[in-house]
């Protein structure tokens, strides 16, 4: 976890509420990014960093669905908590299925606000330690020997170490040898566990011999 | 004279001739004579003499005359020819002038053998009757007279006639016509016992007298009679004898006598000649000279086609009929209505519709279609107005219910609206809590928050006060709004709604206000109708030239409010027609829009319309009177 304090970033076209919402969050010990409109936000692109989007639904030019649209499309990752001044539940639904944390209701109360951005960050961090983790795995993979390779292959479809090292063409010693390194380099202690990263990294699905 | 009547016994020897010779000669002569009667044989017309003891061209005679021939066309083949004399026993008499006619006659007609002598009058028969021997003794006579007295007895061999009797009855009967309460007759004229032809009078005269009292004012001088005339008594009529010579001798035709009498007349006339009828009299009793000819022409063809005369027999007819001048009826007060059955009636101007039948049909005809066109016109019309009417009602209704939705749809967006500044004035409190907690807090930016707070709640009360303006039970009447202040309030709406759809707004007004008498929703629909539609009409625009504008200024006693935009323009032909209901050019367009407006505008007595702006777009204006107090 990084310890600067995460980014928000708030676009809505009412300058009041801009302004006041993001008092709230720095008071609250948040790092605030204001933008009046969508398209100043696109210009100008921040980093992926910690942080969430706070967008305002009905704003001129782009919406806030419309952003979350182009936002995805463009792969950008920050979570999106949607603020609007009307109560509108079909807009909500499909805000939700599009992939926002959630869809909030203005005027809103700090307690609401600040929850929501928590749950924000929280996702955010569970899906970047999941990249983090991924990309490290794969690292882990392409670290493995061919050898290693095929081996790992096939021990993760469950098969025995004879049955291995005979369609291999080895001996089962160098099977069980190769598959203690395997375990060792991907730090795990049971065959489950070895099952459960091949499976993430998609190997499982790939043709047998590797 | 020496005659050469006497015969001699000598034959002059030249002309002995045999028995034989005699013969020869005989039968050669008759041989000749008799081949005109062998061959096909022209018969010279047979000549008929009228006879008639008036004054030359007598309107009675001539048409009598004219009478003959018709009939005598109608009733024989046999070819004639009328010859015609006049006796005018009026202004002629005595023995010396029989002695002149029979002369002038025999002479006259020696070599004119003829086949019939129609004799018209008494008095003309009378004549005949006393030369008979020596005027035509053996031509048959046929007769018509109007003397009912005629003795038989002394009637000519070999004549035969009709006897149409006059009566003074007969006129005094018509005399009564036109005095009805007729006490008094004046006999006007010349003495009856100079006109043969009337002379009967004198005998139903002693009768008359039981019933009215006779003012005998006959033989007088034409100037003493015109006095005499000129002062009878209400109870009185006139009969006038025509005058061919007045008691002063002078003579005179007796119609233009009666028309210097009826001049001078205070009373209605009575005549008994139907050629008197128009001078001057009011009526009386005629024979007609027609019914009369056609009695004496179909005798005269009986003869001609063979008959003898003394096989037809004598006809009394009485042919006298009551005849009266219409006009002289209209000046002594009788209405025609009096008039018996058979009563004749002259000089009847033929009322408009008799002589203008044709022409008062086709103009009442003319008058029935027209009146039932502006009945049937008048019916739509009304149609109309109903239908009008309830098309108003309606569209009332729908500009009511668009008023609805309006005002639903600026609740909305109102309560938008408001939750921005609520937002942010929550926000802003629950930041200065915040801050307040921590251990030094930043007092400035404290104050910018209180500051913040305090403008955001000011613009949630005007928010509300848009809102209660909207929820308030309008007087609709009455009620002054000021134009700037609505159509600033409408832009609150507007912008959003323009900002949406990329649409930049540029708005203009007179600094003044504009009171006008409307309702401020009324006012409120009509704009953002007028705003939404340009923002629509902009929407194939490229963004960066989408331009709204307003202009709101004053004109005299006007205000006008112009909106404009930079779209495609509207059809020149359909500057009028946006504003009809239900026409639009949107997809999704009810067509109302407009027509709301205009029965908006129209209400508070202002006008709407569409124009096209040269540099492209349209613009759409209104003008609204200013309510009094501003007026300059």
């Amino acid at each position: 976890m990084s310890t600067e304090a995460p980014v928000i970033h708030v676009v809505d076209d009412d300058t009041s509420v801009r302004t006041a919402l993001g008092r709230l969050l720095r008071a609250a010990g948040y790092q605030v990014c204001v933008y009046e409109s969508a398209s100043h936000l696109l210009e100008q692109l921040p980093a992926a960093e910690r942080g969430c989007l706070l967008l305002d639904v009905r704003m001129p030019g782009l919406s806030g669905p419309q952003l979350q649209d182009v936002l995805a499309k463009m792969g950008f990752a920050l979570p999106i908590i949607f603020l609007t001044g009307h109560g509108d539940i079909p807009m909500s639904v499909r805000a939700i299925k599009a992939g926002a944390e959630d869809f909030l209701s203005k005027p809103v109360s700090k307690k609401v606000l600040l929850e929501a951005v928590d749950r924000a960050l929280r996702r955010y961090d569970e899906t970047h330690a999941h990249d983090v983790q991924m990309s490290l795995y794969r690292d882990l993979l392409s670290s493995l020997t061919p050898r290693e390779r095929e081996v790992f292959g096939l021990v993760v479809r469950g098969k025995l170490n004879k049955q291995i090292a005979h369609e291999l063409g080895t001996s089962e010693r160098t099977i069980k040898a190769h598959r203690h390194n395997i375990m060792q380099k991907f730090k795990v202690k049971s065959l489950a566990e070895l099952v459960s990263i091949a499976e993430r990294l998609g190997v499982l699905t790939a043709p047998a011999d590797g | 004279m020496a005659g050469t009547a006497y015969r001699t016994d000598r034959r002059p020897r030249c002309h002995a001739m045999g028995l034989g010779a005699r013969l020869f000669t005989a039968i050669w002569l008759m041989a000749i004579l008799a081949t005109p009667l062998c061959a096909v044989a022209q018969p010279s017309p047979r000549a008929v003499l009228i006879v008639d003891e008036s004054e030359p061209g007598s309107p009675f005679s001539s048409r009598f005359n004219a009478q003959i021939h018709a009939t005598l066309d109608a009733e024989t083949a046999q070819p004639y020819a009328i010859y015609a004399e006049s006796l005018d026993f009026g202004h002629f008499g005595g023995t010396d002038y029989d002695a002149v006619l029979r002369t002038y006659f025999v002479d006259k007609y020696r070599a004119k053998p003829l086949s019939v002598v129609v004799v018209l009058g008494s008095s003309a028969l009378e004549f005949l009757t006393r030369t008979r021997s020596q005027i035509w003794p053996d031509v048959p006579l046929v007769f018509a007279a109007f003397d009912g007295g005629i003795a038989r007895a002394s009637l000519p061999a070999n004549a035969t006639g009709t006897i149409a009797p006059r009566r003074l009855q007969d006129l005094v009967k018509s005399a009564r016509v036109l005095v009805p309460k007729l006490a008094r007759i004046a006999l006007v004229g010349e003495q009856l016992e100079r006109q043969p032809f009337r002379e009967h009078y004198r005998r139903e005269l002693a009768q008359l007298v039981k019933e009215v009292d006779v003012i005998d004012l006959t033989g007088l001088p034409l100037a003493e009679i015109k006095t005499r005339v000129a002062s009878l008594p209400d109870d009185a009529a006139i009969v006038y004898i025509p005058i061919y010579i007045d008691g002063a001798g002078i003579s005179h035709n007796p119609a233009e006598a009666l028309t210097i009498v009826a001049a001078a007349a205070n009373r209605p006339i009575v005549v008994d000649s139907d050629s008197l009828i128009g001078l001057g009299a009011g009526g009386g009793s005629a024979i007609s000279a027609e019914d009369l000819g056609r009695e004496a022409g179909r005798m005269v063809a009986r003869i001609l086609n063979g008959e003898r005369a003394t096989d037809i027999p004598i006809a009394v007819k009485d042919l006298a009929r009551p005849i009266f001048d219409a006009r002289q009826l209209k000046r002594w007060g009788v209405s025609e209505i009096a008039l018996a059955d058979g009563s004749e009636l002259r000089f009847r101007e033929p009322n408009a519709w008799e002589r203008y039948r044709w022409q008062i049909l086709a103009i009442a005809g003319v008058l029935a279609i027209q009146s039932l066109l502006i009945a049937w016109l008048l019916y739509e019309h009304r149609r109309r107005e109903a239908a009008e009417g309830e098309s108003r009602l309606h569209l009332l209704e729908v500009t009511q219910m668009d008023r609805a939705v309006t005002m639903s749809a600026m609740s909305t967006s109102i309560a938008h609206e408001i939750n921005q500044p609520l937002s942010a004035i929550l926000s802003n409190a629950e930041a200065a809590e915040m801050i307040l907690a921590e251990k030094s807090p930043d007092l400035n930016h404290l104050k910018e928050i209180v500051a913040d707070i305090r403008r955001d709640d000011l613009r949630a009360v005007d928010i509300i006060k848009h809102l209660r303006a909207l929820l308030k039970q309008d007087e609709i009447d009455g009620q002054i709004v000021d134009l700037s202040k609505v159509l600033n309030d409408t832009l609150e709406i507007v912008r959003p709604q323009a900002a949406e759809h990329g649409v930049a707004v540029d708005v203009k007004a007179e600094p003044a206000s504009m009171p006008v008498r409307a309702d401020s929703v009324h006012l409120q629909q009509v704009l953002i109708n007028l705003a939404m539609n340009a923002i629509d009409a902009m929407q194939n625009v490229p963004a960066s030239k989408r331009m709204l504008a307003l202009r709101i200024n004053r004109q005299d006693d006007e205000v006008m409010v112009s909106v404009a935009d930079t779209g495609e323009g509207i059809a020149p032909d359909k500057l009028n027609s946006i504003f009809e209901p239900f026409v639009t050019t949107k997809e999704q367009g009810t067509g109302l829009g407009l027509s709301i407006a205009r029965t908006i505008i129209g209400r508070y007595g202002g006008r709407i319309w569409a124009e096209n702006r040269p540099e492209g777009g349209a613009i759409f204006r209104f003008t609204l009177n200013l309510a009094e107090a501003q007026r300059a």
